[in-house]
């Protein structure tokens, strides 16, 4: 409990110390800088504590699983608020089935429309955000399940907490699980925008 | 993403060569998760640092009225589909045996 504090003050610290300044240019240079040394450190401790093949086997084979849950879950939930909100449903599958990945749901919808543009860059970001501060929290009782509100950001942001909070098993799990969802995305939202 | 697997690869090397020379592996292990959670700690505030900053543009752009169903639909767009994901892999993974 008491690092998912200090995690939910210092995001709100951060949150604020950036809403009073324009640009942050410098704060996004710093983030690739520090995610790389954190994969770095993943991958020193995953080797550390993985000593079988069947730990990756089992990791491999529960990874896909929850991919599919992930999948299928993101895409119900936008096709819930689609029905809550009056509008095209056709946006708001699209933005929930980014799965956290807002760097690419963002400008990509940005072509079509600049709101849908915001919302997927917006909600992804929060997604993540939210991944921070809940993993933690449904960790002790939920390790692996849990994986799956994270996204494809389980392959690489996310994937310091999930290791620190859930153990190298779940570490490995999430990787997978969000390698295989990256591949998924830039598939599935061109798809919604094109069939739907 | 190359830098994501080069990274990764980097650090497995790294732990695979400190194995073979160094003895206490428990050290090891509590040096590199004290440096992880530090690296969290600066990650979430940087990560804060940036939404701050994309809340402050959004809200110089449009409106108080933009702003309200912005965040309407970024509330719904942000819990529907975890808590469904949530549900939905607890349902596969736990209610199917496979935990």
């Amino acid at each position: 409990m008491k690092h998912v504090a200090v995690i939910t003050t210092l995001f709100i610290i951060g949150a604020f110390l950036g809403f009073l300044n324009e640009s942050m240019s410098g704060a996004s240079i710093a983030l690739n800088a520090l995610l790389y040394s954190l994969i770095f450190i993943i991958g020193a401790l995953v080797v550390l504590e993985v000593r079988s093949i069947e730990v990756i086997a089992f990791s491999l084979k529960l990874a896909l699983m929850l991919a599919a849950s992930t999948v299928i879950g993101s895409a119900l939930g936008g096709i819930i608020v689609g029905a809550l909100i009056e509008g095209s449903l056709k946006p708001y599958l699209a933005v929930a089935l980014g799965m956290g990945w807002y760097t690419f749901t963002g400008p990509f919808l940005s072509i079509t429309n600049n709101y849908w543009g915001l919302l997927g860059f917006t909600s992804n970001v929060l997604r993540e955000a939210a991944t921070f501060i809940i993993y933690p929290l449904l960790a002790k009782k939920f390790s692996i399940e849990a994986i799956s509100i994270g996204g494809a950001t389980t392959m690489d942001t996310t994937l310091p907490v999930i290791a620190r909070y859930g153990g190298e098993k779940a570490a490995l799990t999430a990787l997978v699980h969000g390698f295989i969802l990256t591949l998924l995305i830039p598939i599935l939202i061109p798809l919604i925008m094109e069939l739907l | 993403m190359l830098g994501v697997y080069l990274a990764l690869a980097l650090g497995a090397l790294t732990s695979l060569l400190m194995k073979r020379v160094c003895r206490d592996v428990d050290r090891l292990r509590k040096s590199l998760n004290r440096a992880l959670s530090i690296n969290i700690y600066v990650l979430v505030t940087l990560v804060g640092l940036s939404a701050g900053s994309g809340v402050r543009e959004a809200l110089g752009v449009s409106g108080a009225l933009f702003i309200h169903r912005l965040v309407v639909d970024v509330a719904l767009l942000v819990a529907a589909p975890m808590t469904v994901s949530l549900l939905i892999a607890v349902a596969v993974l736990r209610l199917g045996g496979r935990l």
